[in-house]
This record gives structure tokens, C-alpha cells and sequence, in this order.
């Protein structure tokens, strides 16, 4: 069991500055997600964890040791990487067993070990298989086996998923989960898709140009965002402009809504509000919202995507999304009068977005 | 057009190409076994009894050997140093092997037999002289030929991941990058060996009865043995780019016809 803590790390490119004042700790055994778009700068992040790129300045400490000066070769860490970097010149097993046999065990407990590793990602009898004659979601299986077989201290997984078809994708995720759980062991899961890592970390954490936006567990990411960027970047939000209003409420051209966020910003400013489809209720006309038109539905199996065209023109949303769940979208037709109610709990209250 | 034609077309081109590259070596055959009354293996046993044949074939497959060895021990690292290190180094390193096309041989030969005899005076008077030029001359060709199967492997991953699993350099070096450049370098030691088997100006300009020298020699007296040694030659490097190939399949690589021909 190790923990990872990450110390203020900033690291620039020539005039890019890729990472800046990155700070997080990751307790024993959790599984931590890096997300956020291409160039935020998480996989330069998991590279200066790996030992491949180094900080300009700050520190990783693995179990309170500081590994800056470690070549990757010496840090004990398993990595699993997007591209396929299975070892073309050899089977399934000796990929598996290449960590052990470089540490020098002894062949029988290497071939033992290589074996068990396959079996663990549901691979055996592929152990004579080359990496051509192989699917990419078995590659990628072989590659965590790899990786796992050396009994890293941490298990670093740069975007393993990316290159996978769509089925393939959640049950790998599902089963890499699974065995991290049964395994115990510190993992960093770096990606660009929320879905995934919403699904499988003990905590995420979101990046945005080289910083940290919010490290939280998923729930928390998504219910009360810590950042506009966050809000935007993580599940879908529908966007409302309005005036801080007395009483803990914002007033939306005239339509007051009471929402907790207000009361952190003086009466009189201009803010934009942050709202999820499914914080969302279309009311009947006349009760506390934003007056709108229903536009269209979209069926979305367990839930069903109301879209309602905002009647006042000053919102930079003038479609609200909403989402209505099982069968109560059945009155809402094309050009159905309602009120967007707004649930005042998980609104994120923000000044104006550019 | 009918749509049976248009097998019947191609047909003709594929016969026509291989029309091309059989006649003249089928002429070649049919002359180098005839002699004015009748069918002869006259030219070969004369060929094969000459002693001179049998040095310069000796000193064609030295110059070969010697000249595949250094050029893959200075181009290998290089071409691994470019593509992991200095990648903005690859266009310049490649036209940098490129040079030595742009120069005439004569000048080549005498501005840079000059430098080496002042470097490395011990090397005047043998043929031995010729190595650093034909090391220069095949650098266009195993450059080529190992940048190619460099970049049909995802060698920065592949790196990083020996690396991540606890392998050093020299690890890395034997177990995974060579290994995996293998039939590129079979393929480079290939091209290496028949330009040295082909070069004849560099060599006659130095004097040396390489092959090829010798060849010429006997062409300006000898019609049929002419023919006959340049059937063999063919023959010769055929059974040797078989010879690579197979090798190169019992090792599981890619066939090395279809690498050289995508370098």
C-alpha cells in the first residue's frame, strides 16, 4: 500500500507552461482519475510521476520519499499506455514476464507469475499469442498484466481505454476497477472522458490549463462544482444570466428564483447561474421559474430530453435542456407553456462567464 | 469497354514487364552457354579456373563485409539517437547521406583519399582504403532502410514501457529495440552488401580488381565470359536476398522485399 503525494509541480515548455503549482495527495490504495481536455496537462503530470519528464520545480513523494532524482527504471511503477506497447517480438507470456525476468527471478517464478497475471485479466490461453494475432482489448489486457506482474508501487494508467471500441471500453474500465479493488493498489487513471472517470475513481481530478481546477470524488465533481470550468467541463449545464437579488435569490428578467449561491455575491451584480438537465423542473405556468416554450423531446431510454426555448431574449442558453425521467414528459408537446424551475441546492451561483 | 477486357490489359502489362526484366537476362544465359558451333559451359569453367576470379570474389565479399559492419555500427545508434533524442536532426542527417550522390567520384576520390592517407597513412596501398568510401556510399541506403523500420514500430513507447518494468538502457537495447529492428537491419546489411558488390568506378579509379573490376576486364576481351560472370552476379544476389528473407521470416519479422521496397 503506497500513498502519492504531489507537491506544488510546475513544469513549462519553452514559453507553455504545462503544469503550474500542481498539489495533491492520494491516500493508500485509492484510485485517483486525471481529467480534463487535450493540453490541460495530465499526462505531463503522470509522465513526471513516471519519472519520463521532470519538474522544473516540485516534488513527488511516494510513501514520503522524494523520487525526483529516480530514473523510471527504478521506481517500481507499473504504467499501461494508450498506444498498444506490447513488445511485438514476443508472446502474451513473455510480455507479461519481460519486468520479472529484468529483476532477475528465478524462471519457474516467473513463468508462475506471468501465468497468474494472464489469468487474472481473463487471458488464458492466449499466453502464446503475439501482440498482431491479438484484439486491441486483449493487448491492452496483456499491457495491465504487464504492468501489474512487477507488483508496482503505484499503477499508472495513461489514457489505456482511448483506443478501444465503445463495448470494450466499459467492460475493460469495469474490470480494471475490479482487479485495482482486489489488488489494492494506488492507481492514477489519466483520461479526457468524464463518463470514465466519473464511473471509476475514488476521487478526480480535473485540470485546466495546467492547474487543478477541484480534486474531489466524483459525486461532489459533479454535484457542486467547484469552478465554472468544472461545472462546463464535467456533465452538461444549462446557462442562465441574472441580477443578485435580496434574500438569497437571483432575478432572472423579472422571475425570481431563491437559490444558495446567491448569498455569497452582493445584491445588485450580474452573475451567470450553472444548472444540470436533471436540476431542472418543468412547472406549470405561473409557478416560481423562468418562462419557456417546449421545442422539442428526445427519447433517451430511462429518461426522456425535454428542450424548451427560453421567452425572454437576454439568456446567452436560449434552450434550456431538461431532463424528465420514466413517463412524465407525456404532457409536454411541442409548444407546451411552462416554467424552468431551478433547484437551488446544487446551482452553481458565478460572475458572468466570458 | 467490355468488362473482359480489362483483365486481358492488365494481363498484357504484367507479361510485358516481365518480358522486360527475362529477355535481356534469357539473351544473357543463351550467350554466355553458346560458342560458334554449339551449346558450351566453356566461358564458366574458364571463369571458374581463373585465379584472379577467385580473388576478386574473395575481395568483394571482405570489402562487403567489413564495410556492412562499420555502416550498421555507426548507423544504428545514429538512427535510434534521432528518432529518440534529436528528431529535429533526421531531415538534415538525411540529406547528409544523400551528399555523397551530389559529389562526382573522382572528386571524392581524390579530395578525400588525401584526408584519410593524412589520418590513417597505413591504409595506402591496400584495398582497404576503399571502406571508408563505400561506408559513406551505403549510408543513403541503411539510413534509409532503418529509419523505415524505426518508424514501423512505436519506438518511444516501446522504450518507455522496458523502462517503466525496470529495464535499463543496454536491457532495453538487446531485448527490445533490436529485436524488433531486426529484419530492418537485415535489410540495410542486404543493401549494404550489394552496393559493395556492384561499385565499380570508386574501385577502378583506386586500381583495385574488385568484381565488378574484374568483370569489365574480361568484357573488354572476353564476350561470353562477360555474360557468364554477370549471370552469376545476379544469380549471386538473389540467393542471397532469398538467403535474408528467409532468415528474416524464421525470425518473425516482416518479409524483407516488402521493407526495402518501402524504404
Amino acid at each position: 500500500m503506497t500513498t502519492v503525494h504531489i507537491e506544488n509541480i510546475r513544469k513549462t515548455y519553452g514559453e507553455f507552461t504545462a503544469l503550474e503549482g500542481l498539489t495533491l495527495d492520494m491516500a493508500e490504495g485509492e484510485f485517483v482519475s486525471f481529467l480534463g481536455p487535450s493540453g490541460c496537462g495530465k499526462t505531463t503530470a503522470l509522465r513526471i510521476v513516471a519519472g519520463f519528464e521532470f519538474a522544473d520545480s516540485g516534488s513527488v513523494l511516494i510513501d514520503g520519499q522524494a523520487i525526483d532524482g529516480l530514473a523510471p527504471n527504478r521506481r517500481d511503477m507499473g504504467m499501461v499506455f494508450q498506444n498498444y506497447s506490447l513488445f511485438p517480438n514476443m508472446s502474451a507470456v513473455d510480455n507479461v514476464a519481460f519486468g520479472l525476468r529484468v529483476r532477475k527471478k528465478s524462471g519457474d517464478q516467473v513463468a508462475k507469475r506471468a501465468r497468474e497475471m494472464l489469468e487474472l485479466v481473463g487471458l488464458s490461453g492466449k499466453e502464446a499469442n503475439y501482440p498482431h494475432q491479438m484484439s486491441g482489448g486483449q493487448q491492452q489486457r496483456v499491457a495491465l498484466a504487464r504492468a501489474l506482474a512487477i507488483e508496482p508501487r503505484v499503477l499508472l494508467l495513461d489514457e489505456p481505454l482511448s483506443a478501444l471500441d465503445a463495448k470494450v471500453r466499459v467492460s475493460l474500465r469495469n474490470e480494471i476497477r475490479v482487479i485495482q479493488k482486489e489488488l489494492g493498489i494506488s492507481t492514477i487513471f489519466v483520461t479526457h472522458d468524464q463518463e470514465e472517470a466519473l464511473t471509476i475513481s475514488d476521487r478526480i481530478a480535473v485540470l485546466s490549463q495546467g492547474r487543478l481546477e477541484q480534486f474531489a470524488t466524483p459525486e461532489q465533481i459533479y454535484r457542486s462544482p467547484a469552478t465554472p470550468f468544472v461545472a462546463a467541463f464535467v456533465g452538461e449545464s444549462n446557462r442562465f444570466s441574472g441580477t443578485v437579488a435580496a434574500g438569497g435569490a437571483v432575478d432572472f428578467a423579472g422571475s425570481l428564483v431563491p437559490l444558495a449561491g446567491a448569498t455569497s455575491h452582493p445584491v445588485g451584480t450580474r452573475v451567470d447561474v450553472l444548472v444540470r438537465p436533471e436540476s431542472t423542473a418543468l412547472l406549470d405556468p405561473g409557478e416560481s421559474g423562468l418562462p419557456a416554450t417546449v421545442i422539442s423531446q428526445q427519447f433517451q431510454g430511462s429518461r426522456t430530453r425535454v428542450l424548451a426555448h427560453l421567452n425572454s431574449e437576454s439568456d446567452p442558453t436560449s434552450i434550456v435542456i431538461s431532463d424528465v425521467s420514466g413517463g412524465r414528459h407525456e404532457h409536454l408537446v411541442n409548444g407546451t407553456a411552462v416554467s424552468v424551475g431551478i433547484d437551488g441546492r446544487t446551482a452553481l451561483v458565478t460572475t458572468p462567464l466570458p | 469497354m467490355t468488362r473482359s477486357r480489362a483483365p486481358i490489359g492488365r494481363w498484357a502489362i504484367v507479361a510485358l514487364c516481365v518480358a522486360f526484366f527475362a529477355v535481356p537476362l534469357v539473351a544473357l544465359a543463351i550467350f554466355s552457354f553458346t560458342s560458334g558451333s554449339g551449346w558450351t559451359t566453356a566461358a564458366y569453367s574458364a571463369i571458374f579456373r581463373d585465379a584472379q576470379f577467385w580473388k576478386s570474389v574473395g575481395l568483394s565479399l571482405l570489402l562487403a563485409a567489413l564495410t556492412t559492419v562499420l555502416s550498421l555500427t555507426l548507423m544504428v545508434p545514429t538512427v535510434l539517437w534521432v528518432h529518440l533524442r534529436a528528431p529535429q536532426y533526421r531531415s538534415l542527417i538525411e540529406a547528409i547521406t544523400l551528399l555523397v550522390f551530389a559529389v562526382p567520384p573522382i572528386t571524392l576520390v581524390i579530395g578525400a583519399s588525401g584526408l584519410l592517407l593524412g589520418l590513417v597513412p597505413k591504409l595506402l596501398g591496400t584495398p582497404l582504403i576503399l571502406v571508408p568510401f563505400y561506408i559513406v556510399l551505403s549510408f543513403a541506403f541503411t539510413f534509409r532502410a532503418l529509419d523505415a523500420g524505426v518508424k514501423s514500430v512505436d519506438l518511444h513507447t516501446l522504450v518507455d514501457a522496458a523502462h517503466s518494468l525496470g529495464a535499463g538502457t543496454a536491457s532495453t537495447v538487446m531485448r527490445v529495440i533490436l529485436p524488433n529492428l531486426r529484419t530492418a537491419i537485415l535489410g540495410a546489411a542486404f543493401l549494404t552488401i550489394t552496393v559493395v558488390l556492384g561499385e565499380y568506378v570508386l574501385s577502378s579509379l583506386f586500381l583495385y580488381n574488385t568484381l565488378p573490376v574484374y568483370m569489365a576486364d574480361v568484357g573488354t576481351s572476353q564476350a561470353q565470359g562477360a555474360a557468364a560472370l554477370a549471370l552469376i552476379t545476379v544469380l549471386f544476389t538473389w540467393l542471397l536476398l532469398i538467403a535474408v528473407s528467409v532468415v528474416s521470416r524464421r525470425l518473425g519479422g516482416q518479409r524483407v522485399g516488402t521493407m526495402i521496397a518501402s524504404t
